[in-house]
């Protein structure tokens, strides 16, 4: 999905996870979440196919 | 004479009451190590202040908010990097303000000891000011995307934010468990290197710390650089940037490169995505962690703050995924550099502006506003996500007299280089023997 919020689609998807009440829906809530979608999306457009996620514990380069 | 903890405690009382950079001190748990010193340990006599979120016996760990209680209840025992820092003889004055919950760039409460209008930086922006204004001589701080070497740099101090893993996190609240690093600030590269020697190293209670063997870190910290290769970005940690920042930084390159290295520029465009991996990783994983918190004292936390864990906890897995198969993209990129280029180090500056206002929300540059957060997190963020040891070191000062930091990266594991590099530079310039309007020895 990218983007397509709405502070009714937000809405449903925090009382759906027990999140109801906890912010309030604002349209800056909204845009912050269209924000992380559209940072999302252009992850994925410089993402060569095959790549696996990384190891997040292992650090080394061996 | 020996010092006693009254001794010790009175000027950081009284020098910390412009600053507030302790949030509480230990007078108990000091004058026990003050009659138990023992001068022949690593850290004998050294005096270090502890990031609030980091446990010590005793004391409340507030993590720079009120979900944890008013007041919370004292820590029954040291984490591991305590525990480490009293056994090697170093003397524990108490910890140091933080950023709420580890996760923000401003420290609030805390001045920079060069401006008290400034922000020391954060999230460790206690730790930072207060080893600049010579309360302690080093302090622990964490770092999830910058947040020892964001401090380090705007209080004109050393700081390194070590290799992933090579430093236990038992007894460190997290922010987020794939990026989040403890490490050392101190006021000279070897500070640092004293406080890391006696941290690193694997323990059970991690079980991410990395088992391979660590220390020797002053071993090699006078060898110079002379045949060294280092490599310097073209783009991306100089676009945007504060001119004066930009001059320091190209005049820290030209003395590494007199000293007797080898400069050679190098691409990283491929970092370009760094910020929207870096928020894309903390944001679900510090929202994992803090749910309950969430949903049962949501007024209690900053409403950004909120708002962050919010979308973490909401937004579609596939997000953190990507941001996950991108770090491997970049952390493969980079290794490719330093092979390629056959280099022992990168060298960037280590935020691109000098300390911000307390209530400053953007730097104006001249190719344009960023969002101070983005700014600070744009340079420092790329070695959370790689896991590379990056050392932040004095590099000048503004007209203004601001600090500024140049940040040295090297391979994983290999802090003994870095905190090399730093130490040649640091000692080939002054700017170390600058002392603050705010430090206890003005007042």
């Amino acid at each position: 999905m990218n983007g397509g919020w709405d502070a009714e689609s937000v809405e449903t998807l925090l009382r759906a996870l027990g999140l109801g009440g906890v912010e309030t829906v604002s349209g800056e809530l909204v845009a912050d979440f269209e924000g992380r979608s559209s940072a999302s999306e252009t992850l994925e457009r410089s993402l060569p196919p095959g790549v696996a996620p990384c190891n997040v514990f292992d650090a080394s380069w061996e | 004479m020996v010092p006693t903890a009254g001794s010790i405690l009175e000027p950081v009382s009284r020098v910390d009451q412009a600053l507030g950079s302790m949030v509480v001190l230990d007078p108990v748990g000091l004058e026990r190590q003050c009659e138990d010193r023992h001068e022949d340990r690593l850290l004998a006599g050294m005096k270090v202040a502890v990031k609030d979120i980091i446990e010590v016996e005793g004391l409340p760990n507030r993590c720079g908010s009120p979900l944890y209680g008013d007041p919370p209840l004292p820590s029954r025992s040291d984490a591991e990097v305590v525990a480490r820092i009293r056994k090697a003889g170093g003397l524990v004055i108490g910890k140091t303000a933080a950023h709420e919950l580890a996760c923000g760039v401003y420290t609030p409460g805390t001045g920079n000891p060069w401006d008290l209008a400034r922000s020391p930086g954060g999230s460790s922006g206690g730790s930072g000011a207060a080893v600049a204004a010579g309360l302690c001589d080093a302090a622990l701080g964490s770092d999830t995307g910058g947040s020892i070497r964001i401090p380090a740099s705007l209080c004109g101090i050393a700081g390194l934010k070590p290799t992933y893993g090579l430093v236990p996190r038992s007894g460190v609240e997290p922010l987020s468990w794939s990026l989040d690093h403890v490490g050392p600030l101190g006021r000279t590269v070897k500070d640092c290197a004293l406080l890391l020697e006696a941290i690193a190293g694997a323990h059970d209670s991690d079980s991410t710390s990395a088992t391979r063997p660590s220390g020797g870190y002053l071993e090699t910290l006078d060898a110079g650089v002379v045949g060294l290769r280092i490599g310097v970005p073209t783009g991306f940690f100089m676009d945007p940037i504060d001119p004066q920042v930009q001059a320091a930084f190209l005049a820290a390159v030209e003395v590494i490169r007199e000293l007797g290295a080898e400069v050679t520029t190098v691409d990283v465009s491929y970092l370009v995505g760094s910020l929207e991996a870096e928020f894309a990783i903390v944001s679900p994983e510090a929202a994992s962690y803090h749910h309950a918190n969430l949903c049962r004292s949501p007024e209690l936390i900053d409403p950004s703050i909120r708002a962050m864990l919010v979308a973490g906890a909401a937004l579609p897995s596939s997000y953190y995924l990507r941001a996950l198969r991108w770090r491997q993209v970049i952390a493969d990129q980079m290794r490719e550099t330093f092979a390629g280029n056959r280099l022992d180090a990168f060298m960037t500056p280590t935020v691109p502006a000098p300390a911000q206002l307390h209530d400053q929300e953007e730097f104006a540059y001249p190719g344009g506003e960023e969002p101070v957060i983005s700014s600070f997190v744009r340079t420092t963020a790329p070695f959370n996500l790689t896991g590379q040891p990056a050392l932040s070191v004095p590099c000048g000062f503004t007209d203004g007299v601001l600090p500024l930091g140049l940040q040295v990266v090297g391979r994983p594991f290999a802090e003994d280089m870095v905190l090399r590099i730093g130490n040649a530079y640091e000692h080939a310039t002054d700017w170390v023997a600058r002392i603050p309007p705010t430090h206890v020895t003005t007042e």
